[in-house]
């Protein structure tokens, strides 16, 4: 599905990214794991195009529709939560006669009202269920997620978490940036560690031998162990 | 290549009509102003001057990159185009090559001057800037066969002097007031008694006024007299026969308001041609600079 | 059109609108009621067709300044607060993304100018020229191409340089156009090498002093000459090439 061969990215001569390769199959949940300024987001950014790269390949299948979730989204504040999946919908192209369909089966589906509530009072929580909303906007076939848990009580999480397997069960391809081990456990099937734009290491859940993540996670990024699931390092 | 297209189709197009909205050349209302000014050119001289004529002096128009020459000759005039010999902001009388030319701003860039300074102006038409061509070709008249008797009138020209000496004191301004009224009621009138007990009153005025001012600062006044009240008095008579409704209103009201610094004796001397082509029609011909226009009314009045 | 109606829509509801046209109409208020007059030497200037040119001075100096502020913000704003990504990579092109922005910037500026000639409405109607309130029209488009012209090129820079030399660059454009004409005469003064800087920068600046003066001509009803309105909307064209043409390498 995605291909990276050996990219590098380099912001004011530092390197953000640092001959990093990779691949992600069809209808898998990949995990991009790192602690922050890994070059996890950077390279999210290469793959959707939103960043030149400088050197190395990016290769996604020809005709795939995309989705992304974005860490820190930001919507119209005066729009409504549907008015803004609409003005998604409109630049997407989507037909009209199916956009409020649409956009309300997917406010349903992250669990999000059809209220009149302004998104400017939105909390973080209900921000990060309209970025995924509008995500899934089109059906896309590959999904982006930077973070998609962040912000959200247990329940939220849990919620997220279930719709992610729902849709790896529709066959979707998902890339996910997350710090939270405990839930890239229990969604992703592979993944990678990253640490100054370099793979350390490599994760698949498939693999009888395979360490826990936690453990994978303090040998390459360093830290101390914790019986709670942290994204301290 | 379909944005391309589009965007080279409207940018052709912006670009044709912007040449064909384009003037070259000497723009169509200034060429208007000079065949109106030279339209009112007599053939035996001009406005009591009788070897003044507009013709004899090329106009020059600066429209901010060039001066178009104008010449005329047997009716037929000729433009011609050169670097500009000064940046016109006003027009002026100016020495080319050993002769003298109106230098003037285009009608456009004048317009604008005034609009600018927020003159309080209603509206600069071509009548008003062919009255302009009038006044300093009028200068140009003077600096070309009387420049000897000009030079001698007064050593400094320097309005300051004016301001300081003759605006600073409140005797001669009440006096000088005073005169500009019987000048004004002289102009108004055509009763010679009435002109004549007006005049005596004026040089009695005049005699006390100068009594309370030095001779440098007598000279100034009577530079400005004859020099630009002459050049007022030829543009006045223009501007009567372009825009005679309001002539009344900018030459005939204004001899008696009082101005600070020199303008006061634009129509001071203005009105004294005035005073002296009713009393002696013909007069002016003659007329070499060498002495204020009061005193030829002196003497046609036996004063 | 959807980016442009909203980003429009966000722009409506913003302060800057409204503070820069209170402020006009003010101004524009005072004059139509007859309590405030411009002298000059002492004398009142209270002609129609001598006030009439005057305040359209006030509103196209306002309507600009106003399209030179939204013109500088908008598509920073977008590219700072990264809402460019979420546009980006649902394969909208960038000069489909830009350009509906400047044409969000365009309406805004031309709203601004709306909402101050209604106030000239008032004082042409206070003035006994209700008859002559059709040429109110015209003149809105002629001072609507000003307008539209530094909100393009305020634009355009916003998305190739950084704030403070769009800023900068947008702005001297914005006022030596609208001093075009005292600045020619600054050019005669000074002479010169000066002059003749002057000169060559004013060559590359559009004269929207005079697209004014047009304006009130229509307004007075005087002739009206075309050719610097074409210029005006040459300089915009230039200026919309860079948002046509001219790609960021990141959203």
């Amino acid at each position: 599905m995605i291909e990276c061969v050996e990219l590098v990215k380099s912001y004011k001569k530092k390197r953000v990214v640092d001959n990093l390769s990779f691949s992600v199959k069809k209808g898998e949940v990949f995990a991009f794991l790192g602690s922050n300024g890994a070059g996890k987001t950077t390279t999210i950014k290469m793959i959707l195009g939103l960043s030149k790269i400088d050197s190395g390949t990016v290769k996604i299948r020809d005709g795939i529709s995309v989705g992304y979730s974005p860490e820190t989204p930001y919507f119209p504040p005066f729009l409504t939560g549907m008015e803004t999946l609409l003005y998604y919908a409109g630049i997407q192209n989507i037909p009209k006669a199916n956009r409020r369909v649409e956009a309300l089966r997917l406010l349903e589906t992250v669990g999000l009202e059809d209220s009149k509530t302004k998104v400017s009072r939105y909390s973080k929580g209900m921000l990060q269920r309209l970025a995924l909303a509008q995500s899934l906007l089109g059906d896309p076939e590959l999904l982006i997620l930077d973070e998609p848990t962040a912000g959200l009580d247990a329940l939220g999480r849990h919620d997220i978490i279930q719709l992610v397997t729902k849709l790896k069960a529709l066959g979707k391809t998902i890339i996910i940036n997350s710090h939270i081990l405990n839930d890239i456990e229990r969604i992703c099937d592979r993944g990678i560690i990253i640490k100054n734009g370099r793979k350390m290491g490599e994760w698949n859940r498939s693999d009888d031998n395979q360490r826990s993540l936690e453990d994978m996670f303090i040998e390459f990024l360093g830290g101390e162990r914790n019986d709670d699931s942290i994204d301290r390092v | 290549m379909k944005r391309i297209i589009c965007a080279a189709m409207v940018g052709i197009g912006l670009l044709a009509g912007f040449f064909a909205t384009g003037t070259y050349g000497l723009s169509a209302a200034n060429v208007e102003v000079y065949t109106m000014a030279v339209g009112l050119e007599k053939k035996d001289g001009n406005f009591g001057f009788e070897n003044f004529f507009l013709t004899d002096y090329p106009v020059a128009f600066y429209d901010g990159d060039k001066d178009y020459r104008i010449t005329s000759k047997n009716g037929e005039y000729s433009v011609t185009k050169r670097s500009p010999v000064i940046n016109s902001i006003v027009a002026t009388a100016y020495e080319v090559d050993g002769k003298f030319e109106v230098l003037s701003p285009t009608i456009e860039k004048m317009s604008s001057f005034i609009s600018l300074m927020n003159t309080g102006m209603s509206e600069y038409t071509a009548e008003h800037h062919a009255v302009v061509i009038w006044h300093e070709a009028f200068h140009c008249y003077q600096m070309t066969g009387y420049s000897s008797f000009i030079d001698n009138i007064c050593p400094e020209i320097d309005e300051q002097i004016i301001v300081v000496q003759v605006d600073g004191n409140s005797r001669v301004v009440e006096l000088l007031k005073m005169q500009m009224q019987l000048l004004e009621e002289s102009v108004k009138t055509n009763d010679i008694d009435i002109i004549h007990e007006n005049m005596v009153k004026y040089k009695q005025a005049d005699e006390e006024r100068r009594e309370l001012l030095s001779e440098s600062v007598t000279a100034l006044e009577n530079y400005y007299t004859i020099v630009e009240g002459t050049a007022c008095y030829v543009e006045s008579c223009a501007y009567k026969e372009l825009l005679p409704e309001s002539y009344d209103e900018e030459y005939i009201s204004a001899i008696g308001c009082y101005y600070s610094g020199s303008s006061k004796y634009y129509y001071i001397g203005m009105a004294q041609c005035m005073i002296l082509e009713k009393l002696a029609p013909g007069r002016l011909g003659g007329y070499t600079f060498s002495k204020p226009i009061i005193e030829l009314i002196y003497e046609e009045l036996c004063i | 059109m959807t980016i442009a109606l909203t980003a429009f829509k966000e722009k409506l509801l913003r302060k800057e609108l409204y503070i820069i046209s209170v402020i006009a109409i003010l101004i524009l208020v005072i004059f139509s009621s007859g309590t405030g007059t411009i002298t000059v030497g002492g004398e009142p200037i209270t002609g129609y067709k001598m006030l009439a040119p005057i305040l359209l001075t006030v509103v196209n100096a306002f309507a600009c300044v106003f399209a030179v502020i939204t013109g500088l913000g908008t598509i920073p704003a977008e590219y700072e607060r990264k809402t460019s990504h979420l546009i980006w990579i649902r394969n909208v092109p960038q000069y489909d993304y830009h350009g509906e922005m400047a044409l969000a910037n365009i309406m805004s500026g031309m709203c601004c100018e709306g909402i101050l000639f209604c106030a000239m409405t008032v004082f042409i109607i206070t003035n006994g020229k209700g008859g002559e309130a059709w040429r109110l029209i015209p003149a809105f488009l002629m001072v609507g191409v000003n307008v539209a012209a530094v909100s393009i090129i305020a634009t355009a820079l916003s998305i190739v340089f950084s704030k403070t030399v769009a800023g900068t660059v947008a702005a001297v454009y914005a006022v030596a156009g609208i001093f075009h004409e005292l600045l020619l005469t600054l050019k005669d003064v000074i002479g010169g090498i000066g002059g003749d800087i002057v000169r060559f920068v004013l060559k590359l600046i559009p004269d929207l002093n005079d697209v004014q003066t047009q304006a009130g001509n229509m307004l007075i009803g005087k002739s009206v000459d075309l050719h610097t309105i074409f210029a005006v909307l040459l300089a915009a064209y230039a200026f919309s090439m860079l948002i046509l043409f001219y790609k960021r390498k990141e959203a």
